[in-house]
C-alpha cells in the first residue's frame, strides 16, 4: 500500500477526532513547556551563585522530576482513553482490509504528528515563558532580576529526549493493545453488554479502614517531628482508602439504596440509582484520581503560599530577636559581651534595643502523669518533651514582673498537654506548682512539645542538672546555658557590617561561645528556600489542575456518548425532555462534585497534621495557614465549577 | 367504538436550507376500532415509520389531525406529551430499547415508576403480565443476559403494564429469528384477544398475517386494505403476499 496513505489517514484521524485530540495535545504542550521551563531555570540557577542556592536547586530539581514523571502518567492516561474511544473506528479499518500492522502504522503516524507538534510547540511556548517565569522566581526570592537567561540548548535537548521516550512508551502500549484485539472486538468496541459491578464488601471494608487509619493519624498526631514522619504514611493510607471507597464503597452504598424498595421505586431515585451503579463502575478510578489530585493541589498551594507569605512570622519564631548569642553558663563574663556589643554598635551606627538575657537549661524527658522521667539515654522524638528550666530572676526581668517563689515552688507552662496536677516531679525532685502560666513568648519554638519550669534561682537548676547527669548517660551531659539577644536599629548595610564584625570579635574573644545567629544574614536563606517552594508549589499546582480539568473533560465526553442512547430510550418510554435532563444533571453533578467534596474533606482533616509540619518549618501562625487554605479552597472550588460548566456544555451537545 | 382516528395526515421533510422537500406522507386517513389488531405494511421509505412516530406523538405532521377517543393529540403541550405517552400509549420497538442498566423487572416497571405508582401495586400488576408473557423466571436478569425474543417480550410487558389504550409496535419482529417471531406474534394475538388494541408497523407478511386488518402504504398514501375476517393465518398470508406482489408491480390503487 502507498506510504502516503497512512500518514494521510493519520492526519485525517487527528482532524476528525479533534474533540478529544486537541485537548490532549494542548495539555501535552503545557506539560512539555513546563518541563522545559523548569529545566532551563534549574540549569541556569545551578550555574549562578545566589544565597541559599543549594536548597533552592534541590527543590527545583525535585520539581523537574515530578513534572517529568507526571507527564508520563498523564500522557499515558489520555492516550489510553483516546484509544478506547476509537476501537470502533479502528475496527472499521480492519474490516476494510487493513492488517494489524497497517493499523499500527496509522497509529504510529498519529503519534508522530501529534507528538512532534506537541514537542515543537511546547518548546516554543516554553522559550517564550521561561524568561517570565524566571523573573517571577527571582522576584519571589528578592533577587536581582537582571540576571540573564539565554536559550539553554541542553534543556531543549533533554526535553526533546524525555518526551520522545514518553511517546515511544505510548506507541509500544498502543501496538500491544492493537495486536491483542480481534476485529470483532474492535468493531463492537464499547457496545458489549456491560456486566453489573459486584459489590465487593472486602475491598470496601479495607478502604474504610485505610481511610480511617489515615484520618486517625492526621488528627491525633501532636508531635511535629512524628507529624513529618507520619505525613507520608497518612497520605498513602488516605490514597488507598479514597481509591477503594470510590470503587467499591460507592457501589456498596448504591446497591444498598437499590435494595430498599420503598426508596428505589420512586420517580426521582429509580433512574439515578441504577445509572449511578454503572457510572461509578466506569468512573470510580478516574474520580478518585481527581479527588487525590485536587487534594494535592489544595494542600501544596496552601502550604507553600503560607510559608512564603509567613516568612516574617517564620523569622520571628526562629529568631525571637534580631541577634541571638548563645553561651555556656559560667566561664565568660556578661559584661565583656555587653561592652563588645556597645563598642561595635557605635562604630557601625547601630542602636541596640530590647535586650533579653536569660540563663536556662534544657533537658529532654518523657512525661508520665505528673512526673518527668528520663529517656534512658535514647531520645525519642515522638514522645519527648523539651523541659526548660529557667530561674525566676531572669523570668521576672524579661517580663517586667516581680514574682516571688518559696523553696520548692515553681511556675509551670506547657504548650500542648493539658496539665491537671498541682505539682511536678522532675527526676524524683518534687516541686509545688505555684502558678500555671498562660504564655511564654521568649523561647524559640522547639520541635518537641515544650514544658517550661521556672524555679527559684540558678542554684536549683545547677543542682538539678548535676543530679540528672548522674542518672542519664547522655554524651557530654546536660548543662546550663546563657542566651543573650537583642534587636538592632539602623541602615541595612550597617546592620550587616555590625553583625559580621560582632561575630568575628565574639568568636575570638569570648570563651564558651555556642553561636551567634541573626535574622538578617539568614533571611535570604529562608526566602530562597520558601520562595522556591512556593514557585514549585504554584507550578505543580497548576500542572495538577490542568490534569484534573482534562480528566473531567474526557469523563464528560465519554459519559455523553454513553448517555445519548439512554436519553432517547427514556424519552420513548414516556419521560419528558425536561425530566430526562433533570435526572441526568443530578447524576452528573453527583459524579463531578463527589471528588471535590472528598478533596475538601481530606484537606480539612489534613489541616492539623500539616500545620504541625509547618511548625517544624517554623511557621506557627495557624491563622495565616487557615485563611490561606480557605482562600485556596474557595478559588479552587470556583475554578472547578467553571470547568464543570464548560465541560457540561460539551456533554449536552453530545447528548442532544 | 372508534378509538383512533387519523385524518388527512401530511408530512413534508425539508432539508436544512429549505432546498429539497421530501414528502413522506401525502394524505393518510384511517381509523381504528377498539380491540382491533391492525398491521400497516409497506416497503422501506413508504412512510410507515413517519406515520408511527406521529401517532406516538414523537413527531408532528405538516397538516392533518390525529384523534384518540375524539381528542386531538397534536394540540397538546410538549410538557403534557410525556405523561400522555406514558398513560395512553404503549410502545414496542424493533431494537427493544431496554435500558441495560436495569434488570428486566425494573425495565418493565419503569413507566409505572415514572407515574409515581405505589410499589405494592406495581408488583401486583407485574406478576400476571410476566406470567402471560412467560418471563416470570427472567425478571431479575439483565438485558444482556437474555435472548432477543426474551428481550422483546420484556419490552411488550413494559408497553402493556400501563394498560394503554393502544399498543404501537414498530417492526417488533425485525430483529428476531423466526421461532421467536412466531412466539411474539402469538403473544400479540393473545393480548389482543384479551382486549388490547394493537397497531403494528411491519414489512413482514408473516407478522401482518396475525392482524385482523392490514393497511398497505405506498408513497405516503394508504394504497389498499384487507380484512382477515375468518381466514386462517396461512390464507391471510397468501392474500397479503398477493397484494404485495401487486404493489411491487406498480398496480393501481383500488379500494
Amino acid at each position: 500500500m502507498n506510504k502516503n496513505l497512512y500518514s494521510k489517514l493519520a492526519r485525517n484521524n487527528i482532524k476528525n477526532n479533534r474533540n478529544t485530540y486537541f485537548p490532549y495535545m494542548f495539555s501535552s504542550i503545557i506539560a512539555i513547556a513546563m518541563f522545559n521551563i523548569m529545566l532551563t531555570i534549574t540549569n541556569r540557577a545551578s550555574k549562578a551563585v545566589f544565597y541559599g542556592d543549594s536548597s533552592m536547586i534541590a527543590i527545583l530539581m525535585f520539581g523537574v522530576n515530578v513534572i517529568g514523571l507526571f507527564s508520563l502518567l498523564f500522557i499515558f492516561y489520555t492516550n489510553s482513553f483516546l484509544l478506547k474511544r476509537r476501537t470502533k473506528e479502528l475496527g472499521l479499518y480492519s474490516v476494510l482490509g487493513m492488517e494489524k500492522k497497517h493499523i499500527v502504522k496509522v497509529l504510529f503516524y498519529e503519534i508522530l504528528y501529534s507528538g512532534l507538534t506537541s514537542i515543537g510547540t511546547g518548546i516554543i511556548v516554553g522559550l517564550v515563558f521561561t524568561k517570565l517565569m524566571f523573573v517571577i522566581l527571582l522576584n519571589l526570592l528578592f533577587l536581582d532580576t537582571s540576571i540573564s537567561l539565554g536559550i539553554s540548548w541542553f534543556s531543549i535537548g533533554v526535553t526533546i529526549l524525555v518526551f520522545i521516550l514518553i511517546y515511544l512508551v505510548v506507541l509500544v502500549y498502543n501496538t500491544i493493545k492493537i495486536y491483542r484485539l480481534n476485529p470483532i472486538d474492535l468493531i463492537t468496541g464499547g457496545k458489549k453488554g456491560e456486566r453489573e459491578p459486584k459489590a465487593n464488601w472486602f475491598l470496601g471494608l479495607i478502604g474504610m479502614i485505610s481511610l480511617g487509619i489515615g484520618y486517625y493519624l492526621a488528627l491525633t498526631i501532636n508531635n511535629p517531628i512524628s507529624a513529618l514522619n507520619m505525613f507520608f504514611v497518612a497520605v498513602l493510607f488516605v490514597m488507598i482508602g479514597t481509591y477503594l471507597l470510590f470503587t467499591s464503597g460507592s457501589i456498596i452504598i448504591i446497591k444498598g439504596l437499590r435494595r430498599n424498595k420503598k426508596y428505589y421505586y420512586q420517580k426521582n431515585h429509580f433512574i439515578s440509582v441504577s445509572n449511578m451503579i454503572y457510572r461509578m463502575k466506569q468512573n470510580a478510578s478516574g474520580l478518585s484520581n481527581i479527588a487525590i489530585l485536587s487534594t494535592a493541589v489544595l494542600i501544596t498551594i496552601s502550604t507553600t503560599i503560607s510559608l512564603y507569605v509567613g516568612i516574617e512570622d517564620v523569622m520571628r519564631t526562629r529568631y525571637p530577636r534580631d541577634v541571638n548569642i548563645g553561651l555556656e553558663y559560667g566561664p565568660s563574663n556578661l559584661e565583656d559581651i555587653e561592652n563588645i556589643i556597645e563598642e561595635y554598635g557605635e562604630i557601625n551606627e547601630i542602636e541596640v534595643s530590647n535586650i533579653e538575657n536569660l540563663s536556662y537549661s534544657m533537658i529532654v524527658g518523657t512525661l508520665n502523669k505528673n512526673e518527668i522521667l528520663g529517656t534512658g539515654g535514647e531520645i525519642s522524638f515522638s514522645d519527648g518533651f523539651a523541659v526548660y528550666l529557667i530561674p525566676l530572676e531572669d523570668y521576672n526581668r524579661n517580663q517586667g514582673l516581680s514574682l516571688e517563689l518559696e523553696d520548692g515552688q515553681v511556675l509551670f507552662f506547657s504548650d500542648t498537654t493539658r496539665y491537671n496536677y498541682e505539682d511536678i516531679i522532675v527526676y524524683g525532685e518534687r516541686y509545688e506548682i505555684r502558678e500555671k502560666l498562660e504564655e511564654i513568648d521568649f523561647l524559640p519554638v522547639a520541635i518537641f512539645n515544650e514544658i517550661v519550669i521556672i524555679v527559684k534561682d540558678i542554684d536549683v537548676i545547677e543542682n538539678l542538672v548535676s543530679k540528672i547527669n548522674e542518672i542519664e548517660t547522655i554524651k557530654d551531659g546536660y548543662s546550663t546555658y546563657y542566651s543573650y539577644r537583642f534587636d538592632i536599629e539602623g541602615k541595612h548595610e550597617d546592620k550587616i557590617n555590625f553583625i559580621s564584625s560582632l561575630k568575628g570579635k565574639l568568636n575570638e574573644s569570648v570563651e564558651g561561645l555556642m553561636g551567634v545567629e541573626d535574622r538578617y544574614t539568614t533571611r535570604q536563606d529562608f526566602i530562597s528556600l520558601y520562595g522556591s517552594l512556593f514557585f514549585i508549589g504554584i507550578f505543580l499546582g497548576s500542572l495538577f489542575m490542568i490534569a484534573t480539568v482534562l480528566i473531567i473533560y474526557y469523563k464528560q465526553i465519554s459519559e455523553g456518548y454513553d448517555d445519548r442512547e439512554r436519553f432517547t430510550i427514556l424519552q420513548k418510554v414516556g419521560m419528558s425532555k425536561e425530566e430526562v435532563k433533570r435526572t441526568i444533571k443530578s447524576q452528573i453533578l453527583m459524579v463531578f462534585f463527589l471528588p471535590l467534596v472528598t478533596a475538601i474533606i481530606h484537606t480539612v482533616v489534613a489541616f492539623p497534621l500539616v500545620s504541625k509540619i509547618l511548625a517544624v518549618l517554623n511557621l506557627t501562625n495557624t491563622r495565616l495557614f487557615l485563611s490561606m487554605t480557605a482562600i485556596v479552597v474557595l478559588i479552587f472550588t470556583l475554578g472547578y465549577g467553571i470547568v464543570y460548566k464548560w465541560t457540561a456544555r460539551v456533554y449536552y451537545r453530545i447528548v442532544n | 367504538m372508534e378509538l383512533l382516528n387519523v385524518k388527512n395526515l401530511k408530512k413534508i421533510y425539508a432539508t436544512r436550507f429549505g432546498g429539497n422537500q421530501v414528502e413522506a406522507l401525502s394524505n393518510i386517513s384511517f381509523s381504528i376500532e377498539e380491540g382491533e389488531f391492525v398491521a400497516i405494511m409497506g416497503e422501506s421509505g413508504s412512510g410507515k415509520t413517519t406515520l408511527l412516530n406521529i401517532l406516538a406523538s414523537l413527531d408532528k405532521p405538516t397538516s392533518g389531525e390525529v384523534l384518540l377517543r375524539g381528542k386531538s393529540i397534536l394540540s397538546m403541550e410538549e410538557s403534557q406529551l410525556a405523561a400522555f405517552r406514558r398513560e395512553h400509549l404503549g410502545f414496542v420497538f424493533q431494537d427493544f430499547n431496554l435500558l441495560d442498566t436495569f434488570s428486566l423487572k425494573d425495565n418493565i416497571l419503569l413507566p409505572l415508576v415514572l407515574s409515581n405508582m405505589d410499589f405494592l401495586e406495581m408488583e401486583n400488576r407485574l406478576q400476571p403480565i410476566a406470567e402471560k408473557l412467560g418471563i416470570s423466571k427472567l425478571l431479575d436478569k439483565f438485558p444482556y443476559e437474555v435472548s432477543g425474543g426474551e428481550k422483546q417480550r420484556a419490552a411488550v410487558a413494559r408497553a402493556i403494564i400501563t394498560e394503554p389504550e393502544i399498543l404501537l409496535a414498530d417492526e417488533p419482529t425485525g430483529a428476531l429469528d423466526s421461532k421467536s417471531s412466531g412466539e411474539l406474534l402469538n403473544i400479540f394475538t393473545k393480548i389482543n384477544k384479551s382486549g388490547q388494541t394493537i397497531l403494528m408497523v411491519t414489512h413482514s407478511a408473516i407478522a401482518a398475517s396475525h392482524a385482523s386488518r392490514v393497511l398497505f402504504i405506498k408513497d405516503g398514501e394508504i394504497f389498499h386494505q384487507i380484512y382477515k375476517g375468518d381466514l386462517s393465518n396461512r390464507e391471510m398470508f397468501e392474500k397479503i403476499s398477493n397484494t404485495l406482489t401487486l404493489l411491487a408491480s406498480g398496480g393501481k390503487r383500488d379500494e
